[in-house]
């Protein structure tokens, strides 16, 4: 047995040494041998000053993107895949869907359920609450910049209307505040429209100013107020508040991409890059037969200066879609970094000639429209050709029609298409099979009933949320 | 940079000093211990024996010559043992006299298993028999690497340990996968962590460009392996502290023994070969009613052309079907015979006093896949000089160097410094989910080559050129880009890694041993991409105009440790054996990624750009950890050990308001054969009986804790015409969680350790329960919070991993001139959800991914995979399973509400070695099959290509393809059409993916060698010391299994949910390499 004379005085000495070496590593632990060391990263003490608010704000503003262009945002709505816009297109009659995706697939045919992943309801949603963020930044530390308010809350209020044009009765509009979740209830899309009505009304009450950008803010709102307007009804004061003197036509409130950071825009990436999205026509050749799509406008086949394609085979270089097989259409509206208007003075011109029409003043609907015709506005910087006037039509029914494709061709690409077509089954008393594409559909199969999109079943970690209140129009 | 970064090493260094200084100049009367192992029978040397005197920390290991020094043993009586792998233990006691020198020789019985009986701890070296808990030793991976066909790490340790799961990268250079004992964390990394002589390495992903990650792993040189210890969970982790509940992997490289010096060589050769079964495609010939003149292809399931709907005149009329297997075809196909080169070199030796050991080793593989002969063809005709990285887009390269040096400073003071390097390239050609796949455009054709000829023209629905475009380049048959172009797409990594450590081992009396480690790893990873101008496919509309990718990152690891152990006799039949320590680590990571695009011709650099696409970076982030731990181990006649210990952290991720994690552990080990009142059976040579319980944790993420904000520009300009200038942003990016802290793993495992019928089988079986409380999980926060995030990492959950591991080794034959042993390996893991909380808004118990695929709720199985069911009938008979809008008529069903169709992770795992010894053991021939089961996996190629255009899977186009296939493919592109409210006004189209998740289990073949131990006039020839030979190794050799995709390991990388994700990706290629090993 071995034993050591001097164990006691070693084992003072050891637990000497190691309570030295507790002390010195207890010894601002909390400061340096465990601070967590990030000096790239940003904490909300350096998020205390005017400089940071504004950065706050244009960070918020961006994030509006996310309905048309993924550059900078997350979700399914990323920088190669489709946004609102686009599945709005290609839920309707704009986009044919051109890749295999089958989800991308069903929007197309009309066949969408609340689990299809590229539903972009999430990343449109989420914005809001990096604006309202920011506008409490702006609230506490530049107060003074009323168009910047008023900015943010046009575009809190854009994307709400957003949300009630397109997507199902039962939308909550939640909030987070220092990191506490509020869910809200599920709401219908007239009561999100109010609540983007709301936001709108304090932009105008706040934007009061005079400079330059405050009055381009304040023609922002007001054409966010008349389209909410529209959307309720109420197309007479719609029409009231964007007359010409208020908002001309050449107005564009637009979202820009970064050309020196090669950002493509949305559109032009999708379609005209990637090819998930072709332009589609009202008839498809299918095995060599032409295949008439009912309700589907003639995107290609009318040559329309406002929606210039090219076959992409004829293209240069040529564009293939991304399924090897859906005849391919490129769009030549925008280019690749060309910016795309969230509100124009078309639009203004629009809403006027919808309130003739449902004034039951077609002549008057059809001089605003044959205005537009003979001197066409720039959409982004594309500048379409004159078109020879259009004659009246004698009926209202006949107008409602010409009224909606003549929008449809102004508007092609920017996220009005499905709300029109909503409208006109809500507003006009028309049928399902009257508005939307139906019958077969060209890559198998028939289209579905789909007539707006469903909130994502992602929104169900929303525990008031449970689904869909209804899908009326 | 400031004192405070380096204060982390002056508070260790110091404690450190502390120590040692504490003991200085202090002694007592000892003696020395000298003697010589030789093996029974033989009397040959056997080096590489560890003899201890048990109750002390003093050990030494014999040299070339057997022979052993032990200094500075107190006076009195030394019990000695001896251990070795593949002998029996043995033990005497011997009378040590002040400063005289007293002598033990043992000659060494072999023993039938060949069973490792040292292990590295937490706490230093220990005997086996003391753990309470199971650690698997691989033991003798020298020989492994040596003899059987390894490339990567994770070759050493497939289907070698039971409850360890690694899934092999399949394409060259990809991520293995390692799970131990099952997942248990849905939210953090369910890897284990890795030591390398005493360093916490980083084994974590290498970008790729692809799906397929890299592993700074592969890094690691099997060669230079000395032995890998799998510390299997919380049980036996614990006091390797938070981030330890995945299990450790400990691995010692080779070190130098005294002797002379001793040289081996060794250069392999081989072929890479894919030898995976390839479907055809096809395509069904038919005609319509209303155009019986024209040829279409029709689907069978509709029995209409592809992409319409039936109709009277669109009715489908089959005529025939053709097939085609494009990658079968020598004429078209990129799969070629790849090979695999590697050269190495090892010396070793030393004095009593110093030992070295240095390596090199370079090794060089080409993976199975080349650019066809006509795509060289064609850049040869249009002047363009192939390049090797487009002719060979899949290959390796690695060098690896290590110099590790011990020096027996004086009798009570050890110094060693290991250090490795290691240069890692690697490329992959364009995989997996890019639109571009080599594998993609290659794998899925139209069915039918060049034009069928007679009635049918070409041209029907087949693009002849790129993009359909006149001056495009030819197909080729493939589907949508030329391969050629595809491998034009380079991607390359760099990964140079150095690793390094130093051991300062100080015995100042017999009774104590302090140790200290420092060490550091430093990997710097550099990717690169590049399409220059007018290269790669034309997929966009910016592919062409060149593209460049350049991203550096660098990992740095600091590990130091300090450990004192102390022992005490207090009578002859108990001991004390306590070890105090502390470590801390630094695990800093940073990058830089840039890109550009507009490259002018030739220019290969985002600095030429012009449009400089973006800029990334991250500055030095760390996480750290410092932990204080303590253990008492108490022996009772060297039969019985108690050991109870605990370690206390903190940790640099952990939220604001947690400060401290206690992790505890209690072990018993009971060697009761060695019980006089145990029964004495003749068959039972001996039995241990072992149960511990341990605490460990998993830390999360970095700045997981923090509230954060995260920089960004953005165009604005919204009244410009042109495009927006940027403008500096900030946007909210991590709400923070200050309550966050650790997941805590506590196991228990019992188990028990047998040798019968004379030593020659070995048997080893544990049970365990792990469970896991605080579980970290991602709770989903709904978009329309508007929170900056949609998820939040918070402790709420509890998982329950328990399972069975059994090991068996048998040497059932042990004659001179012939034998045979057989390694049987078994574990099944079952891993739980106990509880997820309660959702504050429901009251309810909550669920995660409700209504996707991979839903969590308390009482299922960890990353349960959810779909809808579907139901199939042929009702008429005729072999064909057709689709009609009308459910009721159609004769496949799809439910409409999602059920849970299992896990994605094997359950069971089986694997059986068995090993001939033939012509005197001049000859061995061993082989592994290794078997996974219980559970499903992706078939994520047919998923694709019979879903997608031009839909030529057999299953959609060939009337005999078997009908459960066929109703796979219905229900997932057709689907049902089910009433969506109680009017059944309106129908939903379900579909459903559930036919392609499918039982994985399989049987493989994994490995074989034939081991020829050179003549001895070989040896004499080549001047080569005996025990040279030449090895004949293979690798995947075989497998079978009923899973319908390409391989059920294809494996691009694991999903989020730990299932794999397979989708266009090659299975691991098959090895066949010849091996000359020559010893000097």
């Amino acid at each position: 047995m071995m034993r050591d004379m001097d164990r006691p005085r070693w084992v003072l000495r050891i637990g000497v040494a190691a309570a030295g070496a507790m002390v010195i590593a207890a010894c601002n632990v909390k400061d340096e041998l465990l601070a967590p060391q990030n000096p790239g990263l940003i904490d909300p003490s350096a998020v205390t000053s005017p400089a940071a608010a504004y950065a706050l704000k244009v960070g918020a503003v961006g994030k509006t993107r996310v309905v048309v262009d993924g550059a900078g945002s997350s979700g399914n709505c990323n920088s190669n895949s489709e946004c609102l816009w686009e599945e709005i297109g290609n839920l309707t009659d704009e986009y044919h869907n051109s890749d295999f995706q089958n989800t991308r697939q069903d929007i197309d045919q009309r066949s969408v359920s609340d689990d299809n992943p590229s539903i972009s309801y999430t990343p449109v949603t989420q914005s809001r609450g990096f604006i309202r963020d920011a506008i409490g930044a702006v609230r506490q530390f530049i107060p003074d910049s009323i168009a910047d308010l008023g900015e943010m809350y046009n575009s809190l209020g854009f994307l709400e209307m957003s949300l009630a044009e397109n997507f199902c009765n039962g939308i909550p509009l939640g909030h987070t505040v220092n990191g506490e979740i509020t869910y809200g209830a599920p709401l219908t899309d007239a009561q999100v429209l109010d609540s983007a009505a709301a936001h709108v009304d304090s932009a105008l009450a706040i934007n009061t100013g005079s400079s330059a950008q405050a009055a381009f803010i304040k023609q922002q709102s007001l054409l966010l107020k008349a389209r909410i307007l529209v959307d309720q009804g109420k197309f007479a004061q719609a029409a009231a508040l964007v007359p010409t003197s208020a908002v001309p036509t050449s107005y564009n409130y637009f979202f820009a991409t970064s050309a020196s950071k090669g950002e493509s825009f949305g559109i032009w990436s999708i379609v005209n890059s990637v090819a998930r999205l072709s332009v589609s026509d009202s008839f498809e050749i299918v095995n060599g037969v032409p295949t008439t799509t009912k309700n589907a406008l003639p995107f290609v086949s009318a040559h329309d200066p406002r929606v210039p394609t090219t076959d992409g085979k004829l293209a240069s270089p040529a564009v293939a879609p991304e399924d090897a097989t859906t005849p391919m259409f490129i769009q030549n509206i925008w280019s690749r970094f060309d910016p795309v208007a969230m509100v124009s003075g078309i639009d203004a011109r629009l809403i006027e000639a919808e309130a003739k029409l449902n004034a039951s003043d077609i002549p008057g609907m059809m001089s605003i429209l044959n205005a537009l015709r003979a001197a066409p506005p720039k959409i982004s910087n594309y500048q379409p050709a004159a078109m020879p006037a259009l004659p009246t039509p004698t009926s209202q029914d006949a107008a409602t029609t010409l009224f909606f494709r003549e929008k449809a061709f102004w508007t092609f690409g920017r996220g009005q298409r499905l709300n029109d077509d909503r409208r006109q089954l809500r507003q006009y008393k028309r049928t399902e099979d009257q508005v939307y594409p139906t019958g077969s559909y060209f890559k198998g199969g028939s289209y579905g009933h789909t007539i707006q999109f469903p909130v994502a079943s992602a929104e169900k970690a929303n525990p008031l949320f449970t689904g869909c209140i209804d899908r009326n129009p | 940079m400031t004192l405070g970064r380096w204060r982390p090493l002056a508070v260790v260094g110091a404690a450190l000093t502390l120590m040692l200084g504490a003991g200085r100049h202090l002694g007592a009367q000892a003696g020395t211990i000298t003697g010589r192992v030789t093996a029974q029978g033989s009397s040959q040397p056997l080096a590489e024996s560890r003899v201890l005197i048990i109750g002390t920390s003093l050990s030494a290991t014999t040299s070339d010559s057997g022979t052993f020094t032990i200094r500075n043993v107190p006076v009195g009586e030394a019990q000695l043992q001896v251990l070795r792998v593949g002998y029996q233990s043995q033990k005497r006691t011997v009378a040590v006299a002040a400063n005289a020198s007293v002598r033990a020789d043992f000659q060494m019985a072999q023993a039938i298993a060949q069973l490792e009986e040292i292990v590295t701890t937490a706490t230093g070296q220990s005997r086996k028999v003391e753990l309470g808990n199971a650690v698997q030793t691989l033991g003798d991976v020298a020989t492994k690497a040596e003899q059987t066909e390894v490339s990567t790490t994770a070759d050493l340790l497939t289907a070698k340990a039971p409850g360890v799961i690694v899934l092999p990268g399949s394409t060259l250079g990809g991520a293995p996968t390692v799970r131990v004992r099952g997942v248990s964390s849905i939210s953090l990394s369910n890897d284990p962590i890795w030591v390398v002589d005493g360093v916490r390495i980083s084994t974590g992903t290498v970008r790729s460009g692809t799906d397929t990650p890299f592993s700074l792993l592969n890094t690691l040189n099997p060669d230079e392996i000395e032995d890998i210890e799998i510390v299997k969970g919380p049980s036996a982790a614990t006091l390797y502290g938070t981030d330890a509940a995945n299990g450790v992997v400990v691995v010692t490289t080779k070190k130098g023994r005294a002797g002379q010096s001793h040289w081996s060589f060794s250069g392999e050769y081989g072929n890479v070969d894919d030898r995976t079964d390839y479907p055809d495609m096809y395509a069904n010939w038919g005609h319509t009613l209303g155009n019986p003149s024209k040829n279409v292809r029709c689907q069978i399931a509709t029995m209409a052309p592809i992409g319409t709907t039936p109709t009277s005149n669109t009715q489908c009329i089959s005529d025939s079907v053709t097939h085609y297997n494009l990658l079968a075809d020598p004429t078209r196909t990129f799969v070629h015979m790849g090979n695999r080169k590697e050269a190495a070199a090892q010396v070793s030796g030393g004095s009593e006093a110093v030992r070295y050991f240095a390596s090199g080793n370079l090794n060089n593989e080409v993976g199975p896949i080349q650019m066809p002969g006509f795509e060289v063809q064609r850049f040869e005709s249009q002047k363009t000089d192939v390049r090797d990285e487009w002719f060979h887009p899949l290959a390796q390269q690695q060098a690896s160097f290590r110099a590790n040096l011990a020096a027996a400073v004086s009798p009570k003071f050890d110094l060693s410094a290991n250090a490795g390097f290691t240069k890692m390239d690697n490329r992959i050609m364009p995989e997996s989910d890019l639109i571009i796949a080599l594998l993609y455009t290659g794998l899925q054709n139209y069915g039918y080559k060049g034009c069928p000829g007679g009635a049918f023209p070409c041209g029907l629905d087949k693009i002849p050129t790129q993009n359909g475009a006149a001056n495009g380049a030819p197909l080729n048959d493939y589907l949508q880009w030329a391969p050629g172009d595809i491998m034009q797409y380079t991607n390359e990594s760099d990964v140079q890694r150095m690793l390094g450590s130093f051991n300062a081992t100080w015995r100042p009396l017999a009774w104590m041993q302090n140790e200290g480690t420092v060490g550091l790893d430093l990997a710097t990873v550099n990717f690169f991409h590049i399409c220059r101008l007018n290269e790669c496919p034309p997929q966009s509309g910016t592919a062409r105009i060149g593209n460049v990718t350049d991203n550096r990152s660098t990992n740095r690891n600091l590990s130091a440790k300090v450990t004192s152990t102390s022992t005490w006799n207090t009578t002859n039949w108990l001991n004390f054996k306590t070890t105090v320590g502390g470590d801390y680590t630094n695990l800093e990571a940073d990058f830089v990624n840039e890109s550009g695009q507009n490259l002018p011709p030739g220019a290969s650099t985002v600095g030429s750009a012009g449009t400089y696409l973006s800029i990334s970076e991250q500055q030095p982030t760390a996480t750290k950890t410092l932990g204080v731990y303590a253990q008492e181990q108490a022996s009772l006649r060297d039969r019985m050990f108690f050991t109870v210990a605990a370690r206390s952290d903190q940790n640099s991720a952990f939220g604001t308001n947690f400060q401290r994690v206690l992790y505890p552990k209690a072990g018993l080990s009971y060697l009761i054969s060695d019980e006089s009142f145990f029964p004495k059976y003749s068959w039972l040579d001996n039995l241990r009986l072992r149960m511990s319980y341990g605490v460990s944790g998993v830390q999360p993420g970095r700045t997981q804790g923090l509230v954060l904000f995260a920089p960004g520009t953005v165009p604005i300009d919204t009244r410009g015409s042109t495009n927006g200038s940027d403008v500096p942003a900030l946007v909210a990016s991590n709400p923070g969680n200050a309550n966050l802290k650790p997941e805590r793993s506590g196991e228990f495992e019992t188990g028990f350790e047998s040798q019968v019928l004379s030593s020659r089988v070995h048997i080893d079986y544990t049970f365990y329960n792990k469970t896991t409380h605080d579980a970290l999980i991602s709770v989903p926060i709904a978009g329309s919070a508007g929170a900056s995030v949609l998820s939040l990492l918070q402790n709420i959950g509890s998982t329950r991993n328990t399972g069975h591991e059994l090991q068996v080794n048998a040497q059932l034959i042990d004659r001179r001139r012939f034998g045979w042993d057989v390694t049987v390996s078994a574990s099944h893991n079952t891993g739980k959800f106990l509880d997820l909380g309660i959702d504050p808004a429901t009251g309810q118990p909550r669920v995660l991914g409700l209504g996707g695929t991979t839903e969590n709720r308390a009482g299922d199985f960890i990353n349960s995979q959810w779909y809808r069911p579907y139901t199939y009938e042929d009702k008429n008979h005729d072999g064909i399973l057709q689709w009609n809008a009308n459910d009721a008529l159609s004769e496949v069903h799809v439910d409409s509400v999602l059920k849970n169709f299992g896990v994605g992770v094997p359950r069971d795992l089986f694997s059986v070695q068995t090993g001939f010894d033939l012509f005197s053991h001049r000859l061995r021939i061993m082989s592994l099959f290794d078997y996974k089961g219980g559970y499903s996996t992706q078939d994520g190629m047919n998923n694709f290509q019979c879903n997608s255009t031009p839909y030529s899977c057999r299953e959609t186009q060939d009337p005999t393809a078997p009908l459960d296939q066929q109703a796979r493919a219905i229900a997932k592109t057709l689907g049902s059409n089910l009433c969506s409210n109680a009017a059944c006004t309106t129908t939903t189209n379900y579909k459903t993916g559930a036919g392609y998740f499918i039982n994985g289990q399989f049987w493989k073949w994994r490995e074989f060698s034939a081991v020829l131990t050179l003549p001895d006039r070989f040896d004499r020839l080549l001047r080569a010391q005996s025990g040279s030979n030449f090895v004949f190794g293979a690798r995947n050799l075989h497998t079978w299994t009923s899973f319908t995709g390409l391989d059920p390991e294809a494996n691009a990388g694991l999903n989020s949910n730990d299932t794999q994700f397979e989708f266009q990706t090659n299975a691991a290629p098959t090895y066949f390499t010849f091996r000359l090993n020559l010893k000097y």
